[in-house]
């Protein structure tokens, strides 16, 4: 199935691969996912049947594949290499040997495929539907389930459900209607799956209520790692999960009256509050600023009316706790944004839909100069931030008379550079609002000219219909510190952040990198509010003792005791250049952005270019990179940073490089040179 | 530099007495002296002396030696040249092929003599004792938590201070903690410049960040000028300047220089023509790529089509240790010029030329273009 945007390979590497290709199925023909889906299943699971003699003796040990571009080990599972997406060679040779062995399921999907003509697209398209039979499932699941009931095995046989439950109903929804329908069926089907272990069930439901993505490659040295009981996730006690939500977008575009609207709506602000916002604001003669200033409370953002760096707010929806992560838009503190707003899960794009102010957006500051705007830039590295989901909320529609015409213009035109991006349809979600006359924020819009043309979601239901990214809560715990409060009164040293992998309790023994000193968990805070436990995926204060508070610096990260990440100030990346005016030139001095820390930087190697469709190496030591090529360079630091590749830890492996005061180019960390 | 006696012939040996004034011309002086040059100074050297009683006795004596030059050292911080090598002259402390280190100071005159006085070196001769102003500046680079002070003079550019503080974001009640953090912050840099600028020496002062972070550390520092009573900053109000800076790293230096304010106080310094030449460079690089190379490969092959419009070398090149290598890229200078092409020989002390370096050290812009050199791996 070849991509039909052209944005680079690596940068939908955060897609698991599964996910992604049957995302793209189905943005194409819909008939067709479906068996995609199930077919994509069910050839692992009878691969992994075949394996099953030897897989108990090498349970512990990982399987893997090496890329055949980047030699990358990749893990079995995985169809196509994390770094650089190529396809497992021995793919089709497996689906051959398959063959052999007299499983027909294999033998269809290359039947099809010769049909087709496309040999080298990715083969998990079949146009026989009846081929899978309730048996065939039967034998490769079985074995599992008298051993250890993995993942794979059980989502396959719900999946095999789900599509027999789909058949009858002639299914053809979107893809979020059949994830509710998985969820239906794993109420009714429990009964059928109890021959396995029955206590896995809740984690695997979970999983495949998240959009069915497996957990990401374990590291060798984290194989040996186990979660203890407490940092499962525990339904009961806790109802709704935390997500982080970016809200980026050009400056001026309305982004902290935005979020301070939506605080305001939904009580999170009080009266008296507000009221004091409003009546300062009216002295400075800023009216319209008093929403922002809810979010803007230093003297010199609500002097200048901009924001400078990122504030942080906590809103509850109906099914989640929101982190808003309300970004800086000016082009100068783009740095502020990235070391910020890297936490995010989803994130609102906020558009002016002004005349004038959307193409300012788009293409820069001064008009008849082609340039880069913050609403092009920002959604570029939010899309590298690794997230997939994005609310696009067009605001300052009464400015616009609420005009369909505009709308659709901005519509058309920032979506197809959204696809550039590599950001799916689907996952886009547009709403029209506005904030300053509450129009299709929380609830519904009551302006006739705007009901006349949209009846959508307003807002805050978009922000209910975004998904939860998968937690890892069975690695090692690692937290990048994004912000470092002190108590002077107390002697107290908090660190602020979003927990990427692992879990932390009060109590428990962590380790800070850099400097490799243990400390202990004092408390942990969300909001203000004491919690005992946090796990993957929750931005928390963790309150820290017996730690030089010197030490204790943003960029740093608080890994686990025994699992501490490595510091670098050499690295190799995959980068993707942007949009950028000068070339990328061996010796090109650049800024170094990576999780919560920046450096200064200089690309001390250019390795070689990559085809952008393949991944393949197609010249090596070229003389310069121009925009839209990528590449693997190498890139010295002034000091070392934490860092680790992005197959290992996704958070630690996300690069943002940035020249003369714009984002240069986006990457990941394949290699550190030198570890230290 | 003062020339005080001259004796050479052009491409040919002979012998030049020069005394040492500012900085800079230690600087010049570095890039003057190479290995196998004979360098004539006074000096101090520590003598042991035998006793008739059997005991040792250390006495400091004063002299003045010839060395033949082995290696040569530059000490930034403490502008001194510190020059191995070995002994010459004769005389009743030293042996000939002892070896002695002669450190060369400001106001301490002292005698080169090369075998062979190329272009380049009679260049960096005359630039050093060309006495036009010198463009004496001072930038404070700044970012949000990190602020660095750099004095920018002919020919070097030297950081003074350098001022780092963590600075916590925003968040809620915390709003505080920012405030004092970066005021402290402020403080630190207002002493770093009461102890590093001085008005008499400085043409201006340059203060360069990102966002506001450079109207905020003005506004700060004049009203603690008025409450301090600080008269130097009172009286120089005029010579203090904002510019805008992409970022508070020290290679954001070289967007400052570029800037077209800033441009017009350093105009005909060579610091300007540097900035202005890589200038040239990066935007015949994004325009017509084919015409504008780097790496000593792709220049050499670009010169073999006498295709070289104007070079760009920095003079660490020329400071090789190994003389045919030196050779070799004063050749390719003085061909280029021959041909009618132009060269910029970068100060590896300024941003520009630190940029340069890293960029392999040289570069050029071409007559026309050549799509081959795509072809040929760096």
């Amino acid at each position: 199935m070849p991509r039909k945007v052209g944005y680079a390979h690596g940068y939908d590497d955060d897609y698991d691969d599964n996910y992604d290709d049957d995302y793209g199925n189905y943005d194409d023909d819909y008939d067709d996912s479906e068996d995609a889906y199930r077919q994509n299943h069910d050839l692992k699971g009878n691969t992994s049947s075949q394996k099953l003699p030897l897989a108990r003796e090498t349970a512990r040990k990982p399987i893997v594949w090496s890329c055949s571009i980047c030699t990358f080990d990749n893990e079995d599972s995985a169809l196509v290499c994390e770094i650089c997406c190529v396809y497992k060679e021995s793919f089709v040779k497996s689906g051959k040997e398959a063959n052999g062995t007299g499983n027909n399921i294999a033998a269809a999907s290359v039947a099809s495929r010769t049909v087709k003509g496309q040999p080298e697209k990715l083969p998990v398209k079949v146009a026989d539907k009846e081929l899978i039979s309730a048996d065939s499932y039967g034998k490769a699941s079985t074995p599992y389930e008298r051993g250890k009931t993995t993942n794979s095995a059980s989502t396959a046989q719900k999946v095999d459900k789900v599509v027999m439950v789909q058949k009858e109903i002639k299914l053809s929804e979107p893809f979020d209607t059949v994830s509710s329908h998985l969820k239906k069926v794993n109420l009714s089907d429990t009964s059928v799956t109890t021959k396995g272990s029955s206590e896995s069930l809740p984690s695997c439901s979970r999983e495949l209520n998240l959009g069915d993505r497996p957990s990401s490659s374990n590291s060798v040295s984290d194989e040996q790692y186990k979660p203890d009981k407490w940092m499962q996730f525990d339904e009961e006690k806790e109802a709704l999960s935390q997500l982080n939500l970016a809200i980026v977008g050009h400056v001026d575009s309305g982004k902290s009256t935005l979020s301070g609207r939506l605080l305001h709506l939904l009580g999170r602000i009080s009266k008296r509050d507000m009221h004091k916002n409003e009546k300062e604001a009216k002295e400075k003669g800023k009216g319209s600023f008093s929403y922002a200033w809810a979010m803007d409370e230093s003297a010199e953002e609500r002097e200048r009316g901009i924001t400078m760096t990122v504030a942080v707010a906590y809103f509850d929806s109906n099914k989640y706790h929101v982190v808003v992560l309300d970004s800086p838009g000016h082009k100068d503190f783009v740095p502020n944004m990235i070391s910020g707003a890297t936490q995010a899960d989803a994130a609102i794009l906020v558009v002016d839909a002004c005349t004038g102010s959307f193409e300012a957006g788009m293409d820069g500051q001064v008009p008849g100069i082609a340039g880069v705007g913050q609403t092009k830039e920002h959604a570029q590295l939010v899309r590298s931030f690794g997230v997939d989901q994005l609310i696009v909320a067009v605001n300052k529609m009464d400015a616009v008379g609420y005009s369909k015409q505009r709308y659709d213009f901005i519509k058309a035109q920032l979506g197809v550079f959204l696809r550039s991006c590599g950001f799916r349809d689907s996952s886009v979600s547009w709403v029209p609002l506005s904030a300053i006359e509450n129009q299709n924020l929380i609830e519904p819009a009551t302006d006739a000219c705007l009901t006349s043309w949209y009846q959508g979601k307003c807002l805050l239901d978009a922000i209910d219909a975004l998904q939860l990214p998968s937690r890892d809560i069975s690695k090692p715990l690692i937290m990048p510190i994004c912000d470092v409060i002190r108590t002077q009164s107390m002697g107290q040293v908090a660190a602020c952040g979003k927990l990427e992998t692992g879990a932390v309790k009060t109590g428990s023994k962590v380790i800070l990198v850099p400097g490799c000193e243990i400390a202990t968990v004092r408390s942990i805070e969300h909001d203000m509010n004491a919690c005992d436990v946090a796990r993957a995926g929750d931005n928390v204060a963790v309150i820290l003792q017996g730690i030089n508070p010197s030490k204790l610096i943003p960029g740093g990260v608080i890994c686990h005791p025994e699992f501490p990440v490595l510091m670098a100030s050499r690295l190799e990346l995959k980068i993707l250049v942007l949009d950028v005016a000068v070339p990328i030139l061996i010796g090109s001095q650049v800024e170094f952005h990576i999780h919560h820390a920046k450096a200064a930087a200089r690309i001390v190697k250019i390795v070689s270019l990559l085809d952008q469709k393949t991944g393949k190496a197609t010249k090596s030591a070229p003389r310069f990179l121009k925009a839209k090529q990528s590449a693997i360079v190498e890139v010295s630091l002034d000091g070392a940073v934490c860092a680790q590749e992005f197959s290992k830890c996704r958070a630690l492996g996300r690069v943002f490089l940035r020249a003369s005061g714009n984002t240069a180019a986006v990457g990941v960390v394949t290699r550190l040179v030198d570890p230290v | 530099m003062q020339l005080i006696r001259k004796n050479l012939v052009p491409d040919g040996p002979g012998t030049v007495k020069v005394k040492p004034v500012e900085d800079d011309d230690m600087w010049h002086a570095y890039n003057l002296i190479c290995t196998g040059d004979k360098v004539e100074a006074t000096t101090v050297r520590k003598v042991l002396r035998e006793m008739a009683s059997g005991g040792r006795d250390a006495e400091r004596v004063k002299l003045k030696l010839e060395v033949k030059v082995e290696a040569v050292e530059y000490d930034k911080e403490g502008s001194v040249l510190r020059i191995r090598g070995k002994n010459l002259t004769v005389n009743d402390h030293v042996k000939i092929g002892q070896f002695h280190t002669l450190e060369i100071e400001p106001h301490r005159p002292f005698a080169i003599t090369k075998d062979i006085w190329d272009s380049i070196a009679l260049d960096i001769l005359h630039q050093a004792c060309d006495p036009s102003a010198s463009a004496d500046l001072s930038v404070i680079l700044m970012q949000e938590g990190l602020a660095q002070l750099f004095l920018i003079g002919r020919s070097i550019t030297t950081a003074r201070a350098r001022i780092e503080t963590s600075i916590p974001r925003k968040h809620g009640p915390a709003i505080a903690g920012y405030e004092t953090a970066l005021k402290k912050f402020f403080e630190n840099v207002l002493q770093a410049w009461l102890k590093h600028i001085d008005f008499s020496i400085v043409q201006c002062v340059v203060i360069a960040s990102p966002g506001f972070t450079k109207d905020q550390f003005r506004d700060y520092l004049f009203l603690e000028a008025q409450r301090q009573d600080l008269r130097t900053i009172i009286e120089n109000k005029s010579r203090i300047i904002l510019a805008h800076a992409t970022s508070g790293y020290k290679h954001s230096l070289k967007d400052v220089l570029e800037s077209p304010n800033i441009m017009n106080l350093i105009k005909d310094t060579k610091a300007a023509k540097e900035v202005r030449a890589l200038k040239d460079f990066f935007t015949m690089l994004s325009n017509d790529p084919s015409r504008a190379c780097y790496g000593p490969r792709h220049v050499e092959f670009a010169h073999d089509r006498l295709a070289i419009q104007t070079l760009l070398i920095t003079d660490n090149l020329f400071r090789n240790a190994d003389i045919a290598e030196r050779q070799r890229y004063v050749r390719l200078v003085e061909s280029v010029k021959d041909s009618g092409g132009t060269v910029h020989i970068f100060s590896s002390m300024h941003a520009s030329g630190e940029q340069l370096a890293q960029l392999t050290g040289i570069a050029a812009l071409l007559r026309f273009p050549l799509p081959e050199l795509d072809d040929l791996e760096m």
